[in-house]
């Protein structure tokens, strides 16, 4: 006898073995492919391209964490629009009463009174807080961008201005003797010594802490913008200037000729001054608009990421649903026929 | 011819087919055994015209057997190196864990850029440092994985010598017993399938060529042709080394002084586990480290305090990210070896350490000259913008990282993730076909030397009939041999 047989008894058992090993190990894939949706191994099936996922989802996680601080940034310029449209509204409410006084309709110790106020409010709205952070204070945020003028002991600012006018006119603002100051010697000193008290060096000797940087942020991946004002802008320091000059110079001693030297000058600082307001109001306003359209932009390319993510990693459930089922009955199927193939003996029909 | 003869005939009938059934016997004995072939009696006429089992012998086939032993090689390596990278995706992992190097990256970059939106806050600042210390830990982690596996490949070496010259020494007993059985004519069928199954198993550990010469004795070589079993088994040699870092090299296994594996030569074998291990330890290990090195290094670089005042009068120094050989910064373009096993986030920044988190704010981690925040704004972020703009600015990286001359940070380590993954997926695939192939010839070699039971049943059922055929000649003569006497006697 030699011949050979087709197939041996070892060959068969490990054929239906085998085959019901890889089909178990495939079904457990696309069970997991089915609960979660994703591929089973997303680094083995993607190859290379797992890189491509891997700096999208990093992407994402980027776009997501800059929208998210644009809300700080946001809140930010929010806040300090608001601060500033007080000024500007506490400045023409100011310059109406200038109005009045240069006609003769309030007195000028009621102008200072009001002048006082005004003061004190432009400081406290240049002084707002959001979260603890000086909203004018430039990159100086920790610090309070204009101190208060009107203190006990006198402010550094307070006794500037008291040592130029005694410089000026040998004689201090409350004194009797102010009615002799002509207008020209007036113009002079406030052109002059008073105007100076509000240049860089000085202002920032006596009123200001505040830092002429801007606070930046990154509002996009590429656009660094300004998000915030600071105290040390021509504005703020015309409005000091003018508060100033009404609240502390304007003894009613003065003569009115002299009076109305102070009030045309303080009328100009404040028409300046609401020229500039409006500009930083107009910044503030474009940072903002920034700050939309890059989020707008981000929510779109987060969205289209995502979508790159999922169509790599993702699977299409219905098509992994049949891929069960149909292994499920390949699964049966094997399981029947290697039982029918062991049942499948000589042994069993050869008498005994 | 007289009835004796036909006696004896019969007789030999008889013995012929219980030898024939002690064959059946052992075939189905070892039906289900790895390697056993079936047995086959050769059956001759004995110059008295009776018959006998002249030999047994085996069905073997030499081709398919040499292809089962090339693909046995062949999948071995390849399950090697994707089992060993499989450990190196831990490093990397499912994309949506977020562990990878990449995207602790991602996680610090958005941390500092939390911090850059509010500079004055001492949390943000604690996190940004937190997550700086999280990427430096994933990539000395990320070291510590690849130099593991370098160093299990190389016990893995070590093993695997070992168990080719123990296969070497158990060959040489089988060649021995089988050279000279078949000179004395002895049945050496089961010292054959057991050579077989020694080199079935040879070839997962290397890949080798067999040859087989008159006298039935096989000489083994690898399958570059270096000689590992002529007669005697030639001593295959390797040094372990105990651990690995990034600037070990492992030794080669030597055959009579050849490197067969692990070194450099045209000798190298391309096949078997020794070179699935010598891949992971020489050259994929070796490759991923360089990635992550030059990762260590982009980072440190991207970090590094430059002189604040932009007139390059003082030297570039590591910022946040230092290592072993601060405060210089490591040669740009250039891999440090070993360097992301050493980075670590600058003890002057990090608060655990009692160093001040607003440094990376401000800067001055190497002293006052290097402060960027010289008024010492607590709204400064011009020195965080700019640190993460750094990162979005591509470096020139080393070729030895086999990815890119030059991206940024975050491209370089997806980049390196994607690499990692492309090997994963090659190997892989490789060793799922090469098993296929493996056990497609396994299984056509065994369809066509295996035994199958019923086949054998058969055969019994025919020899059980031939021995009653036998028997009952042997009756027939008896009585005819009485009929003979009887006829004498009365």
């Amino acid at each position: 006898m030699t011949a050979t047989s087709h197939i041996s008894t070892a060959a068969i058992g490990m054929a239906s073995r085998l085959s019901i090993t890889n089909l178990q190990n495939k079904l457990q894939e696309a069970q997991k492919e089915l609960s979660t949706s994703r591929l089973a191994d997303v680094g083995l099936t993607l190859g290379f391209r797992t890189g491509e996922t891997i700096s999208m989802r990093q992407e994402v996680t980027r776009l997501k964490t800059i929208t998210d601080t644009n809300s700080v940034a946001k809140a930010r310029l929010d806040t300090t629009d608001v601060a500033l449209e007080g000024i500007a509204d506490g400045a023409s409410e100011f310059l109406g009463n200038l109005f009045l006084a240069r006609n003769g309709g309030i007195t000028a110790s009621a102008l200072a009174d009001v002048a006082k106020a005004a003061l004190s409010t432009f400081t406290d709205a240049s002084n707002t807080t959001l979260n603890g952070m000086f909203l004018f204070g430039g990159i100086n945020s920790d610090a309070k961008p204009i101190e208060i003028y009107d203190t006990t002991p006198a402010s550094a600012a307070k006794t500037a201005v008291n040592d130029a006018f005694q410089t000026a006119f040998g004689i201090s603002q409350s004194d009797a003797g102010v009615a002799n100051i002509s207008p020209a010697d007036m113009e002079t000193f406030l052109d002059g010594a008073f105007s100076d008290l509000f240049e860089t060096d000085a202002w920032l000797g006596t009123w200001s802490n505040a830092s002429d940087t801007n606070i930046k942020s990154r509002i996009s991946t590429s656009e660094l913008i300004d998000t915030s004002a600071n105290a040390n802008q021509p504005a703020f320091r015309k409005l000091a200037e003018a508060y100033t000059m009404m609240s502390d110079l304007g003894n009613a001693s003065l003569s009115t000729d002299t009076y109305n030297v102070l009030i045309e000058k303080a009328m100009a600082l404040i028409n300046e001054a609401g020229t500039d307001l409006t500009r930083i109001r107009t910044d503030i306003g474009s940072a903002q608009s920034r700050i939309e359209g890059a989020n707008d932009r981000m929510a779109i390319q987060i969205n289209v990421l995502n979508l790159n993510v999922s169509s790599l990693e993702g699977v299409d459930p219905a098509e992994v649903s049949v891929r069960v089922s149909s292994l499920l009955t390949q699964i049966e199927t094997a399981y029947s026929v290697t039982a029918r193939i062991q049942n499948l003996s000589i042994l069993n029909y050869m008498p005994s | 011819m007289s009835l004796t003869s036909s006696l004896s005939v019969a007789l030999s009938g008889l013995t012929t087919s219980s030898e024939q059934l002690a064959v059946v016997s052992r075939n189905v004995a070892r039906a289900n055994e790895d390697g056993a072939t079936r047995k086959v009696a050769n059956v001759s006429t004995t110059d008295s015209g009776g018959a006998r089992v002249a030999s047994v012998t085996r069905l073997a086939n030499p081709s398919l057997l040499a292809k089962v032993t090339d693909a046995t090689s062949a999948a071995a390596a390849q399950k090697v190196i994707s089992a060993s990278l499989d450990q190196f995706n831990y490093t990397v992992n499912d994309p949506s864990l977020e562990g990878s190097p990449s995207a602790l990256l991602g996680k610090l970059d958005s941390a500092l850029q939390t911090f850059g939106a509010a500079p004055q806050d001492t949390t943000a600042s604690n996190a940004a440092i937190s997550a700086a210390r999280d990427m430096a830990q994933g990539l000395r982690d990320a070291t510590q994985s690849v130099q593991n596996q370098r160093s299990l490949a190389d016990r893995g070496i070590s093993g695997s010598v070992d168990n080719i010259n123990s296969l070497l020494a158990q060959f040489q007993t089988l060649n021995d017993e089988i050279v000279s059985g078949s000179g004395m004519g002895k049945d050496v069928t089961d010292s054959l399938d057991q050579r077989d199954l020694i080199v079935q198993k040879l070839a997962e550990e290397i890949g080798i060529r067999t040859v087989t010469d008159g006298n039935n004795s096989m000489s083994i070589f690898t399958d570059q042709g270096v000689t590992l079993f002529n007669n005697i088994p030639r001593a295959v040699t390797f040094t372990a080394i105990p651990a690995f870092g990034a600037n070990t090299t492992g030794n080669a296994v030597y055959v009579d002084g050849v490197p067969i594996t692990g070194g450099v030569g045209s000798m190298q074998s391309l096949t078997g586990r020794l070179v699935g291990y010598a891949e992971i330890r020489d050259t994929l290990g070796p490759t991923y480290q360089n990635q992550l090195d030059e990762l260590a290094r982009g980072l440190i670089s991207a970090f590094a305090e430059q002189d604040p005042s932009g007139d390059n009068v003082l030297t570039a120094q590591v910022g946040l990210f230092t290592y072993d050989g601060a405060p210089a910064l490591p040669t740009s373009g250039t891999v440090s070896a070993g360097i992301a096993g050493t980075i670590a986030i600058n003890p002057v920044a990090d608060p655990s350490k009692g160093g001040d988190a607003l440094t990376l704010r401000d800067g001055g981690m190497n002293g006052a000259s290097y402060v960027y925040n010289t008024t010492n704004a607590t709204g400064y972020a011009t020195r965080l913008q700019q640190l993460i703009d750094n990162m979005s600015t591509a470096q020139p990286y080393d070729q030895a990282a086999k990815l890119t001359n030059s991206a940024t940070i975050y491209d370089f380590a997806s980049a390196s993730a994607g690499w990692l993954q492309s090997q994963r997926q090659t190997s892989t695939t490789a060793a799922d076909y090469n098993t296929t192939l493996q056990q497609r010839a396994a299984d056509t070699l065994s369809k066509e030397t295996g035994v199958n039971i019923d086949e054998e049943m058969t055969n019994m059922l025919q020899f059980e009939r031939a021995y009653q055929a036998s028997a009952r000649l042997m009756n027939t003569i008896d009585a005819l041999f009485q009929t003979l006497l009887q006829t004498y006697s009365s």
